[in-house]
């Protein structure tokens, strides 16, 4: 075999070596806590919208202020350094940090359970196997093999998700798709206590290094919420703190429409921080839900039009706990209104802007 | 040279098999109402969280009714039920899965085996007359050619969904319990039995509010002492809000015996749902994803009566499918599902 035979043969090899060779998987790791906030649904105290005083508090809601538990990003796992939020995504409110993943990756949540009862993250659409699935239930698996399915006040569990094919885009989606994550330890007073946050999944190839997708300039998330407080894991301490309660309304839940709060991002009356983007940017949208009875959601922005599902339109449809991607491009700059179409929710507060820079 | 043309002939006639047109079927189904004494619940407890059953709301009648259902017997006798086998009792009280491929004809001999007139009739297939009333102990054939408009559109699968229903009177004839499936299977994609050859397992789930104020066996119920230990008489203000009942498939609070389905397999889940006010459901799976009109989800609207989601399961274990709507979940609204290797 000559020298030259042999070099070719070996640059074959070794071409077909790096093309089989599976692309990097990435882990993607995350230090999420649930924490205790005391949370303002309209921090500025006014319809920002309307440019007038809040309504008046209904005869048993306690104010604009509930105590919740929020999942929050950290640096690292010692959890003394909260990973600080862009000013461009203060919009985001108190929904949990933006997971973001690949086809292929491998996502890691070191969850530490900051609240005062246990809690989980509980994910959707990602592979979890029953040790992550963070969701109680009689599933033949002893709970002994399960500790991420209700983590004690104080304690850390690392939940890991695959994300295989059937976690990204189908083939009417575009080139990322929207999952979330939940606390499902109590399911339906968890989500009306607060730990929640968005998934996005980007195709494989159409990714750039942090996740994101490489056609799209602008991500933003909308979450679209119904809170039930007195549904909320707190609202017996809620009503009890004089702070928090200081008409010392007595109240005892659940469903209390007085004490049901129409949001986005936990934000009522236009008082979330505006979103911004730029003329012409491939803006993709988030929106999710979550899962009260009146979570059913017709979210209408002005100003633009989106495409979603491969239809145009500028209003789209949640129902509880939906996912759905809109895409846009800006084409129309200024201050825009996006707000629930269901007449309840817009007069209950189900109202923000965002804005369209030149 | 003998060879060649035998090799040649087989080919012919190969090519002629694969090339002949789906023979236009008859399909046979021979459906009654009856009237059956069911039980929600008859676990009697929830084996979800292995907890007792909650208690009796105020005015509950309790788990157990009497309703009416469609069954499939084995002909024209109506002397014996078709076996259920065991993999499909979960289907509880979803009427018998009809399939049928586009050019085919559907022939049910229904008897109504009940106390009130109904029919059978399927919704939304385009050439079929409303019909009109069988008499209690009555026997009728109905036949619903199934056209091409009637068969998968250009962005759905090889086969959609519709109910059938009995429609002489709709709200109250849903709330008795008759409901069921029907599967049209676009023209060369089905099996002889109709399925879709690209799907290895069909999986229906009906999602219903069952309003027990507005069943027509009311009264009956109200007078059974069985069925009503506690001596309601159907006039308390809370009574019709206690007596919805929310169930999969027949089934409150888990109840449901666990499908299980294999890795790997292609699974088609078809919905259903009833349309009483407080229908409209969320359907969510636990474990898998699935795809719906082209989109990777875990959950679907059920807000029309009938929806498809296919579903490759890759992660084996038992699984939660629960409409993901508060007051529905926190009422019992959940089953589970198995995936095995």
């Amino acid at each position: 075999m000559s020298l030259r035979f042999a070099s070719i043969l070996l640059f074959v090899v070794g071409i077909v070596f790096a093309s089989v060779q599976p692309s990097q998987a990435t882990v993607r790791t995350y230090y999420i806590a649930a924490d205790e906030v005391v949370w303002n649904f309209a921090p500025s105290g006014r319809d920002l919208i309307a440019q007038k005083p809040l309504p008046p508090l209904l005869p048993l809601q306690l104010g604009w202020q509930y105590r919740k538990a929020i999942y929050r990003e950290y640096t690292d796992a010692t959890f003394t350094h909260l990973k600080p939020r862009a000013a461009s995504d203060a919009y985001l409110g108190l929904i949990g940090p933006v997971i973001h993943a690949v086809v292929g990756d491998t996502v890691v949540v070191v969850f530490k359970n900051n609240a005062r009862f246990p809690l989980t993250v509980h994910a959707h659409g990602l592979f979890y196997t029953k040790s992550s699935e963070g969701a109680p239930y009689l599933d033949g698996i002893p709970a002994s093999y399960k500790p991420g399915d209700g983590v004690p006040p104080g304690k850390t569990f690392t939940y890991t998700w695959q994300v295989p094919t059937r976690a990204g885009p189908g083939p009417g989606d575009g080139s990322s798709v929207l999952w979330m994550y939940h606390s499902h330890a109590d399911e339906v007073r968890d989500v009306n206590t607060g730990p929640i946050g968005p998934i996005v999944v980007t195709a494989k190839g159409m990714a750039r290094p942090d996740g994101t997708p490489k056609d799209v300039d602008r991500e933003v998330f909308a979450m679209f919420a119904e809170y039930d407080e007195s549904s909320s894991r707190y609202f017996a301490s809620n009503v009890a703190d004089p702070r928090l309660n200081p008409r010392h309304v007595k109240a005892a839940g659940p469903f209390l429409f007085d004490d049901m709060l129409w949001t986005i991002n936990g934000f009522s009356y236009g008082n979330m921080p505006m979103p911004t983007m730029r003329l012409g940017q491939h803006v993709r949208w988030y929106v999710m839900s979550t899962m009260s009875d009146f979570d059913f959601h017709t979210p209408h922005w002005h100003g633009q039009t989106v495409v979603s599902n491969g239809m145009r339109t500028d209003l789209i449809q949640l129902s509880p706990m939906s996912m759905v991607v809109a895409d846009m491009t800006p084409d129309n700059p200024g201050t825009w209104l996006f707000h629930c179409h269901v007449n309840v929710h817009l007069a209950g507060g189900m109202e923000a802007r965002y804005q369209v820079l030149p | 040279m003998k060879s060649v043309a035998a090799i040649a002939f087989a080919a012919f006639a190969l090519a002629l098999g694969i090339c002949e047109p789906a023979v236009a079927r008859e399909r046979v189904h021979y459906i009654a109402a009856d009237e059956v004494i069911w039980n929600y619940a008859p676990l009697r407890m929830n084996p979800i969280d292995g907890s007792k059953l909650p208690p009796l709301l105020p005015t509950q009648l309790g788990w157990t009714y009497r309703k009416a259902f469609y069954r499939e017997y084995t002909d024209a006798s109506f002397t014996r039920l078709a076996s259920i086998s065991p993999s499909d009792r979960y289907l509880g009280i979803v009427g018998p899965v009809i399939h049928a491929e586009v050019g085919d004809t559907v022939v049910v001999v229904f008897r109504n085996r009940t106390r009130l007139p109904l029919d059978i009739a399927p919704g939304g297939l385009r050439s079929i007359p409303k019909p009109s009333a069988v008499s209690p102990g009555a026997t009728r054939t109905f036949r619903w050619p199934i056209g091409d408009a009637d068969g998968p559109g250009g962005q759905d699968g090889s086969s959609v969904l519709f109910v059938y229903e009995s429609d002489v009177n709709q709200t109250a004839d849903e709330s008795l319990g008759l409901i069921g499936p029907l599967i049209v299977t676009r023209r060369g994609q089905a099996r002889a039995d109709g399925s879709p050859i690209d799907v290895d397992r069909e999986m229906v789930a009906l999602f219903s509010v069952q309003d027990e104020f507005q069943d027509p066996f009311l009264s009956l119920n109200l007078a059974n002492p069985a069925i009503n230990p506690r001596h309601f008489t159907g006039h308390e203000k809370t009574f019709e809000n206690d007596n919805y009942i929310h169930t999969i498939n027949g089934f409150a609070w888990g109840n449901m015996p666990t499908p299980t389905i294999r890795m790997g397999e292609r699974v088609r889940w078809y919905m259903l749902s009833t349309s009483t006010p407080a229908d409209g459901h969320i359907p969510v799976w636990s474990g898998q994803t699935v795809l719906s009109q082209g989109n990777r989800s875990d959950s679907i609207q059920l807000v029309t009566p009938h929806m498809i989601a296919d579903m490759v399961p890759d992660n084996p274990g038992v699984w939660l499918l629960v409409c993901t709507l508060n007051i529905h979940l926190m009422n019992g609204m959940e089953a589970r599902y198995k995936v095995v290797k």
